[in-house]
């Protein structure tokens, strides 16, 4: 819990270093581009940046790295929901509905929604981790390969919410998207389907294949459109709108919370990061939702959801980096090796000797978050623009900082090569109705559905009860089917609902009709 | 109108380039000799936040006021070193690219694992001041004490403990030596794997594997979690001295060094421009007896140990072949 | 195609897809079990792969339709709200084919004629294909296009790039 004593010391780190607060703006807006740029991931960013936090005292260059990685969480939705391309893997799911907002003019809103998603819960990510800093930094550490593959199979399920015509072709590509994202040297140190081309060994890189599947249904149908957004009237820009989806963001506090707890949790654990927290995120709330038909189709609340998760899996992840000296992705390993540079390192002595360090850094976080909403309205304002530029300008910019984009993710041309082929088996996919997000899904989790699982595997030597063992896997999966169970027993007195309902309506007919006979008869 | 939505959507980018131009530009101390007459790639075959790349952005500074030339880290990571390496090796043999990397063990594993399109030969080391150790350690918490107490445990029965560790690697050839001697039946054992050292600590750190043998350096941050069993290391390490030697469990074991990191060049290099070799050894060597490069990266963990060339080639080709001699375990 | 007393036609397109998949996925799983039988290496590969062959024969009946059923099977299904929706109008599909090859050169040609080149030359033939037909417009625009891009990623991305001009 909260060490009262510490969190004054903390406060008063917060207002003695003033001076470093400067650092929380150009922070962000560094974040908030180059994430906005797809390809060009967090940890690129804070690389870019370190060498210049070099020259600045310990606590700035903390604020001011911190201040990058708050800013970037959020900046990835913006191509995500204006152009339909997700930065990294974390941004897929707020593509479902963000980009279907966008495509009925609901631009400002989307964004809007998704700004105050985020930054509620990093708000609420880190308000947490104030509290439980410590005792969440252990329970990560027993996370083990059964429970993240429990985790895994609650991500397929969003598979289940994709809502195919075909469940057929539905699970054929999903499967096809698992094998693909098993491709290249297993956890065990085996090597299939490289063609012997040295750079499949790592498998097949997602930003790339992810962004291909995607854009040749959306980005290339463009080239017919002279906007990104057909409905003139509907390519407004407009901070009233933007505001009232930040507004519309509080209607929806269940969704928050989820998102949040979902985030939190996975986003703690080192390697996982949060490129399946939102994922999860969104299946739940759909699945959940009264009106789940409408996800899909620009459903706030599907932005609302995505986002949460994202947000506060940044939380989740620095919790991981504090009190374990653990990087749970690329941007905390630059965290760390800023820390490092200033001669401290974090980890478990950090925590205890410089607690109030360690309070003053989770409350800067909370004030960055706080000033994103503010700079992120700007952001968005300037950003959104781009539905008002012909598409002739704007596409063959976007695809040209894709491609480049694509590159800048190995440095080699295999990004853009792959780009270029997940465009055209996408475009096909689309064409005989197969779900390409399925694919997408299965080409994310692949490798962590075969790792975790083969690990749980060798860790039980093959026996199916060692699960009995581990009380965290057994919760998890229990929690799923409760929620699985649910669903299906609030669907079943939906329907039967829906049936009574129809039934009378059919009644009301049959006696509207009879009395129109009773009329017609008497006329007659 | 469009003309001033494109220029608007334009100034967020162009802003954002500005910004990061600025700081990649970095002044320069031009010289007059011909070489080195522009920027030094220093390639480094793993992603950003590693060792490698830790250890070139804090020696970068000192190495480039011996060089007299800025120096720009590209990091070409993937396939095990293999992509960073065959990059190098594709550069002009003309001194403005040199290696920080892993050479030992992930240039012999590649050759010998992944048919490498390269020879262990065709680097050339100026120095590799890291070494590390295999470390067979256990969560804080377990009830395990000694490696001898682990041996004894497996002996009689092999499934009773979970072993985690990254398969191709030295901590791999380490634990299947250390079994080997002991008398107890590799395939018979719980081993898990792990893609990389980091996963393969935590899982130990966590207690969610019952022994980890992966390198002892890494451990450092985490070492109020774990218990050293047993370091594979010839004499006591200085970084780690809590750590008992694997030989002070009573087994007699050969094994092979863990990683040696630090700088390389192409063989080509050294043989084509033998100056030019000299001259980036000289600086290396100037850097790395810097008494301030020192301070910072100890603080850093980070080693700056100079060997020289000489020693640090042994070292590199003494590894390559135990790593052949015993690529059979590795399979 | 007749089959008895029934015509059948065939989405020769769809087949082609589904094989394709199909033989990937055979292939892949040979590939597999040719590097090691161990459960370590085929563990998740091999089932997963067998399912989807499974669902390939499965669909592959789809691909087949009665004539006189087709009229009902084109009967408006329900549209998967997150599958992409393509253009049906000819023009259009012309223009994405176009933006598609043009994207494929580039993509190639990189590593061959410079980023730089590759980069303008696909400017100007996207803003052609979305139907930009000013000369001064596509030259300046796809020039600007270019250099923002080459200077702003290099100084991004920690890899070079292979450039003839710039």
């Amino acid at each position: 819990m909260i060490d009262l004593s510490a969190f004054q010391d903390a406060l008063g780190i917060m207002f003695s270093s003033v001076g470093s607060w400067g650092w929380i703006v150009p922070g962000l807006i560094v974040g908030l581009v180059f994430s906005a740029i797809p390809g060009i991931s967090i940890t690129m960013a804070m690389a870019i940046v370190l060498p210049m936090s070099l020259y600045m005292d310990f606590f700035s260059a903390i604020v001011f790295l911190t201040s990058v990685y708050t800013g970037a969480g959020f900046g990835g939705s913006v191509p995500a929901i204006l152009m339909n391309i997700p930065g990294s893997p974390s941004s897929f799911a707020t593509t479902f509905d963000g980009y279907a907002m966008s495509k009925k003019g609901e631009h400002n809103e989307a964004l809007g929604y998704a700004l105050f998603a985020s930054t509620i819960c990093g708000i609420g990510g880190y308000l947490l981790l104030l509290l439980v800093v410590e005792p969440l930094a252990d329970i990560v550490l027993r996370i083990g390969p059964v429970e993240m593959f429990a985790v895994a199979i609650w991500g397929m399920l969003l598979l289940g919410s994709l809502g195919s015509t075909y469940i057929s072709r539905g699970l054929l590509a999903a499967a096809f998207g698992i094998l693909l994202g098993t491709v290249g040297m297993n956890t065990a140190g085996f090597t299939r389907g490289t063609m012997g081309i040295p750079v499949l060994l790592d498998g097949i890189a997602p930003i790339p294949a992810m962004i291909g599947l995607l854009a040749a249904g959306q980005l290339l149908s463009l080239a017919g459109r002279d906007y990104i957004i057909e409905a003139e009237g509907a390519r407004e820009v407009s901070v009233r709108r933007i505001l009232k989806g930040c507004w519309g963001t509080l209607k929806f506090p269940g969704v928050l919370l989820r998102g949040s707890i979902i985030g939190i949790v996975i986003g703690a654990v080192p390697g996982v990061g949060s490129s399946i927290g939102n994922l999860i995120a969104y299946a739940e709330t759909k699945r959940t939702a009264k009106d789940s038909a409408t996800f899909g189709k620009g459903n706030p609340k599907g932005v609302v959801a995505a986002e949460s998760a994202v947000a506060s899996a940044e939380g989740g992840s620095m919790a991981t980096m504090l009190a374990l000296g653990i990087p749970g992705g690329g941007a905390t390993a630059i965290l760390i090796a800023a820390f490092m540079m200033h001669n401290i390192v974090p980890g478990p002595s950090f925590i205890e000797t410089q607690k109030p360090m360690v309070y003053a850094i989770i409350l800067n976080n909370i004030v960055q978050a706080i000033v994103l909403l503010a700079v992120g309205i700007g952001f968005i304002y300037v950003a959104s623009n781009i539905v008002r530029v012909r598409t002739r300008y704007v596409l063959p910019a976007i695809l040209v900082i894709a491609t480049l984009g694509t590159y800048a993710v190995t440095g080699e041309t295999a990004g853009p090569i792959t780009l270029f082929v997940f465009a055209l088996l996408g475009y096909a996919l689309a064409r005989y109705q197969y779900p390409v997000a399925a694919v997408v899904v299965g080409i994310l989790l692949g490798r962590m559905l075969e790792t975790e699982f083969l690990r749980s595997y060798q860790l039980s030597g093959g026996n199916p009860l060692y699960i009995l063992e581990r009380p965290g896997a057994l919760a998890i999966f229990a929690v799923m089917f409760a929620s699985l169970a649910m669903t299906a027993w609030g669907k079943r007195k939906q329907n039967k609902a829906e049936a009574e309902e129809e039934a009378a309506m059919l009644r009301l007919q049959q006696e509207d009709a009879a009395r129109g006979a009773h009329t017609t008869a008497s006329k007659g | 109108m469009t003309d001033f939505t494109r220029r608007d959507a334009f100034k967020i980018t162009a802003g954002g380039l500005a910004v990061a131009g600025g700081l990649v530009a970095m002044p320069s101390i031009v010289r007059a000799a011909n070489y080195p007459s522009r920027p030094i790639n220093v390639i480094v075959p793993f992603a950003t936040g590693g060792y490698n790349d830790r250890l070139s952005r804090a020696f970068m500074p000192y190495l480039e006021k011996e060089i007299g030339q800025p120096m720009v880290i590209v990091n070409k990571p993937g396939a095990g070193t293999q992509l960073g390496n065959s990059y190098a090796l594709n550069q002009p043999a003309d001194g403005y690219s040199i290696l920080c990397t892993s050479a030992a063990p992930y240039i012999p594993l590649t050759v010998l694992l992944q048919n490498a399109p390269y020879k262990v030969e065709d680097f050339a080391m100026l120095n590799l001041p890291s070494r590390d150790y295999t470390l067979a350690a256990t969560s804080a918490g377990s009830e395990i004490k000694t490696f001898a107490e682990v041996i004894e445990k497996l002996k009689a029965d092999p499934g009773s403990l979970s072993i985690g560790v990254q398969p191709a690697s030295a901590d791999y050839a380490n634990m299947i030596l250390a079994f080997q001697a002991a008398e107890i039946d590799p395939t018979k054992l719980r081993i898990v794997t792990y893609d990389g050292g980091g996963p393969a600590r935590n899982a130990t750190a966590g207690a969610q594997v019952d022994v980890g043998f992966v390198g002892g350096e890494g451990f450092l941050p985490l070492k109020s979690k774990i218990r050293p069993l047993a370091i594979f290391a010839g004499e006591k390490v200085d970084w780690f001295p809590e750590a008992p030697l694997v030989s002070e469990s009573g087994l007699k074991t050969d094994f092979v060094e863990g990683s040696q990191r630090g700088w390389a060049v192409t063989t080509k290099l050294r043989n084509e421009q033998p100056e030019i070799y000299k001259f980036l050894v000289g600086a290396v060597e100037r850097a790395s007896k810097n008494p301030k490069a020192i301070e910072t990266l100890k603080l850093q963990e980070l080693a700056t140990t100079w060997y020289g060339p000489e020693a640090s080639d042994k070292a590199y080709l003494d590894n390559a072949a135990k790593m052949a001699k015993y690529v059979d375990l590795l399979k | 195609m007749r089959i008895g007393r029934h015509t059948y036609a065939i989405d020769y397109g769809h087949l082609t897809l589904i094989t394709l998949i199909a033989v990937a996925i055979f292939w892949y799983l040979l590939d597999a079990r040719s590097v090691s039988l161990s459960i370590n290496n085929i563990l998740l590969v091999q089932p997963v792969a067998i399912f989807a062959l499974a669902m390939y024969l499965f669909i592959l009946p789809q691909c087949f339709r009665k004539v006189d059923a087709r009229e009902m099977a084109k009967a408006p299904a329900e549209q998967d709200p997150l599958s992409p929706t393509l253009p049906s109008e000819r023009s259009d599909m012309i223009r994405m084919a176009a933006l598609g090859i043009s994207l494929g050169l580039m993509v190639v040609l990189l590593d061959v004629i410079g980023f730089d080149i590759a980069l303008f030359l696909f400017t100007a033939a996207a803003m052609a294909i979305c139907g930009e037909r000013r000369p001064l417009h596509l030259l300046i625009f796809s020039l600007v296009v270019t250099v923002v891009a080459i200077y702003g990623f290099r100084a991004l991305i920690p890899f070079p790039m292979f450039t003839t001009i710039l």
